[in-house]
């Protein structure tokens, strides 16, 4: 398998990937979580700033009934989350939001919370859907047990011993999030007004710190569980508390998410691509410390990979990506050892090993390369993390001439308008809202004729707006157009305000029988979340750890344990 | 999402929460799904403006599904302006046409002058000074028995939309009975559920003949999908 990239490094410095290469769907699908992704990003962040997380109450009985009561503490701001957790339940489980049992719920509060908003919080969060958050309120969100894996671990406590990796490998979880809502929903706070100096405004910043403060409390719970069964229980070693993550499951609503946050994903993928390109930019002589940092770095994906426990349905094997990131520390070392690349001097090192490698290993495998690349040039990517305040808003620019849409449309546009939306499949599938919990769902349009379509059809908007525009002479503004086809308006508004990003929407044509939604669900969940080991189900929903190997509330305090990711599989 | 019980018998919605009620309700009334986030800026800013609003909207919705397409027809133009017939069209329909035409005759060099005529609820056309802020501009409207003229005032500004920010901080407050009634209404575009239909997300399937397709780790109750537990109405939303 090949892929695409850049091959600049014998002509200049190396640019980021041109659009037509990267927004390939396989190739998205293929990134890797990075120093970039929001839950990494987050971490980056908590522990620079050295946040201090308390629990400030913990009240539940041995069934796990009651609540509890975390504060975190930033330079800036402090926040609290009030936690109320619930006997298991098997009747209305599933990871689907159709969902009706879960075993905690919680809120990510501005705080210190009144005694009135405590309470009110109190009341209204179990009736989700029928309640209302307060006003500092950010997200509400909510996990249920891996019960295997929780199960397990709460005995092996109970029995004063450490939970088995063979059980514990397989999810690397205790609960997993089935819910984060926020933004605006039952109440919340708007994001797009944090204030400057609020810690959580970037990009998916609040709801990375929900997850987190999940496997804090997941974790106390099973020690708490474990004290109840017995007096001697032990608390969990900490290598493995360090080991276990949150899980986190995610499935359609993604692909429908990313067509509606056009300005974060082009503005994610242009600081992931800025990062990586500022990497590959670095002359390292072979005897630069940056060069010893890849071969560490390499060094640890190889051991994750190797050490994977999980099994997968269609994704890569871990153990084959282990092969692959072998064969590329070998050249490393070659490069340490000669000064050579592939058989030349390199004036861009990293940026020739890229080239050399791109048509020889998976799509995953080079994504990993570029992963730990953006590690090598920290400062520059925790800039761009920085900045990804995002505003979504897409608004007309009546004035601009049809001449200058239509050579938008041709440049940004040009895969959409190739696509033969004629070719048997190409408008088979429709993607609707249930009444039922409002579940985002794709189905053959044969089978739901009765849907109102959600999903955002580019390649037939496209070719409609580049076939209207044929009607108007080249002079003429824009707000014709708009007026003559208010079917249009919104796709033209996109278009217009999109204009100036590279990366925002993916090659894809989502109504196509052909369309593989998981792909769209790893670009958000591996790339943009950070989660590892992502499983696959019937190739439309995702999996996966978030926090794996992050540090412990009290080494974000003390600033410790800055590069956690990938951890090492704790000794037996 | 759903109406609240917060604290008082009015509920305080989120741009997000409103912008959603109203789509979905505009995808009922026919509406091409291209003019509908338009339609729906022009009530949220109505909103905003404490202009007719969500309330308006309530007791309006069926005049915009009785809209004419184009919203507006070009009467003519000269140096002094540009005038347009609305087709009857309600005032929502017809203001981000009126504004891009105005916008975009004034960015080319022209008069930021539109007279607008024959228009449903002409009062509403006020919403455009609401929603020229979106476009970094300034208008003024003035509203006439069956119409108004449109003026631009200033335009090119770069401070960010002082409309929607304000309405981002604080929200909507409105009266518990009309977020309910909305609400209600905006669940006519969300399709009805059907075991069927649940085949068409999830990890695992079970299929017609009630065999289960894909990994189960999740511990899942299967009533879910089989049908006996169809429907549980507390059960609404999600990410």
């Amino acid at each position: 398998m090949t892929v695409s990239a850049s091959r600049q490094s014998t002509q200049g410095p190396p640019r980021a990937r041109e659009p037509r290469d990267l927004m390939r769907v396989k190739t998205l699908a293929a990134l890797q979580p990075c120093r970039l992704s929001a839950s990494r990003a987050l971490m980056v962040r908590a522990i620079r700033e050295r946040w201090k997380i308390a629990r400030l109450a913990f009240d539940l009985d041995a069934n796990a009934r009651g609540s509890a009561f975390y504060r975190i503490e930033t330079p800036k701001r402090t926040f609290d989350f009030p936690v109320y957790s619930f006997e298991f339940s098997p009747k209305g489980r599933t990871g689907r939001i159709i969902g009706r049992s879960w075993d905690m719920m919680a809120a990510l509060v501005e705080g210190p919370m009144s005694t009135a908003d405590i309470m009110s919080t109190r009341n209204e969060l179990p009736k989700l859907y029928e309640g209302r958050a307060t006003p500092g309120t950010l997200i509400w969100c909510r996990s249920n047990r891996s019960s295997r894996a929780f199960d397990h671990t709460v005995e092996r406590l109970a029995a004063g011993l450490q939970p088995n990796l063979e059980v514990i490998g397989q999810v690397c979880y205790l609960m997993r999030n089935t819910g984060l809502d926020g933004n605006g929903t039952f109440g919340t706070r708007s994001f797009r007004v944090l204030e400057t100096d609020h810690p959580l405004r970037g990009a998916l910043a609040a709801q990375m710190l929900c997850a987190y403060l999940m496997r804090v409390f997941a974790q106390d719970l099973v020690e708490h569980l474990a004290r109840c069964r017995s007096p001697s229980a032990v608390p969990l070693s900490r290598d493995i508390a360090r080991y276990l993550g949150v899980g986190n499951g995610s499935a359609l609503g993604l692909i429908l998410f990313v067509n509606n946050h056009p300005h974060l994903i082009g503005r994610w993928l242009t600081a992931r691509e800025g990062a990586l390109a500022a990497a590959k930019s670095l002359q390292v002589a072979p005897d630069h410390p940056a060069v010893a940092h890849l071969l560490t770095l390499l060094d640890r994906a190889i051991r994750f990979r190797s050490e994977d426990r999980v099994r997968y349905e269609a994704l890569v094997p871990s153990e084959r990506l282990a092969e692959e990131l072998k064969a590329m520390r070998d050249i490393v070392r070659r490069y340490v050892e000669c000064g050579r690349v592939n058989g030349q001097r390199p004036v861009y090192p990293f940026a020739t090993l890229c080239d050399a490698l791109a048509d020889r290993v998976l799509p995953e495998a080079l994504e990993t390369l570029h992963a730990l690349l953006i590690e090598i040039v920290p400062d520059v990517a925790d800039a761009f993390a920085e900045d990804l305040i995002v505003d979504e808003e897409t608004v007309t620019r009546p004035e601009m001439p049809m001449a200058r849409l239509r050579e938008i449309l041709h440049r940004d546009y040009r895969w959409a308008l190739d696509t033969d939306m004629l070719a048997p499949g190409a408008r088979r599938y429709i993607w609707y809202k249930s009444a039922n919990a409002e579940e985002p769902r794709r189905g053959p349009i044969d089978e739901v004729p009765w849907a109102f379509n959600l999903g955002l059809d580019v390649p037939s908007l496209a070719q409609a707006v580049d076939l209207a525009l044929a009607e108007f002479d080249d002079r003429t503004p824009v707000a014709r157009l708009l007026l003559a086809r208010p079917d249009l308006r919104g796709f033209i508004a996109r278009v217009q305000s999109l204009a100036d990003l590279r990366y925002h929407t993916p090659i894809m044509n989502i109504m196509d029988d052909g369309f593989v939604p998981i792909d769209v669900v790893r670009l958000m969940n591996v790339g943009l979340h950070g989660i590892d080991k992502t499983r696959d189900y019937l190739n439309r929903n995702l999996r996966g750890v978030l926090f794996h190997g992050a540090p412990l509330p009290d080494e974000i305090a003390a600033g410790t344990n800055t590069e956690w990711f990938w951890p090492q599989e704790p000794a037996r | 999402m759903n109406a609240h019980t917060y604290a008082s018998e009015e509920v305080t919605l989120s741009v997000r929460e409103t912008r959603m009620i109203l789509e979905r309700i505009l995808l009922t009334t026919g509406l091409p799904d291209g003019f509908v986030p338009a339609v729906g800026n022009s009530i949220l800013y109505s909103q905003a403006a404490k202009l007719g609003g969500l309330a308006a909207f309530e007791a309006d919705v069926d005049a915009l599904s009785k809209a004419k397409l184009p919203t507006v027809s070009i009467l003519g133009e000269d140096p002094e302006g540009i005038y347009v017939d609305a087709n009857g069209n309600h005032a929502w329909l017809v203001s981000n046409d009126a504004l891009d035409l105005v916008l975009a005759r004034y960015r080319t060099g022209k008069s930021g002058d539109l007279e607008i005529r024959n228009a449903l609820v002409p009062f509403e056309l006020r919403v455009m000074e609401a929603l020229a802020y979106r476009h970094g501009a300034r208008v003024k409207v003035t509203v006439s028995a069956d119409g108004g003229t449109l003026q631009v005032l200033a335009d090119g500004l770069s401070e960010p939309d002082a409309v929607m920010d304000e309405a981002l901080r604080h929200g909507f407050p409105v009266p518990q009975w009309l977020w309910r009634s909305l609400y209600d209404r905006s669940g006519q575009a969300l399709t009805p559920d059907s075991i069927e239909s649940r085949r068409h997300a999830g990890p695992v399937m079970v299929d017609a003949e009630g065999r289960v397709h894909g990994r189960d780790d999740d511990d899942t109750d299967f009533e879910l999908l089989r049908g006996s537990r169809a429907d549980h109405p507390q059960a609404r939303e999600g990410a």
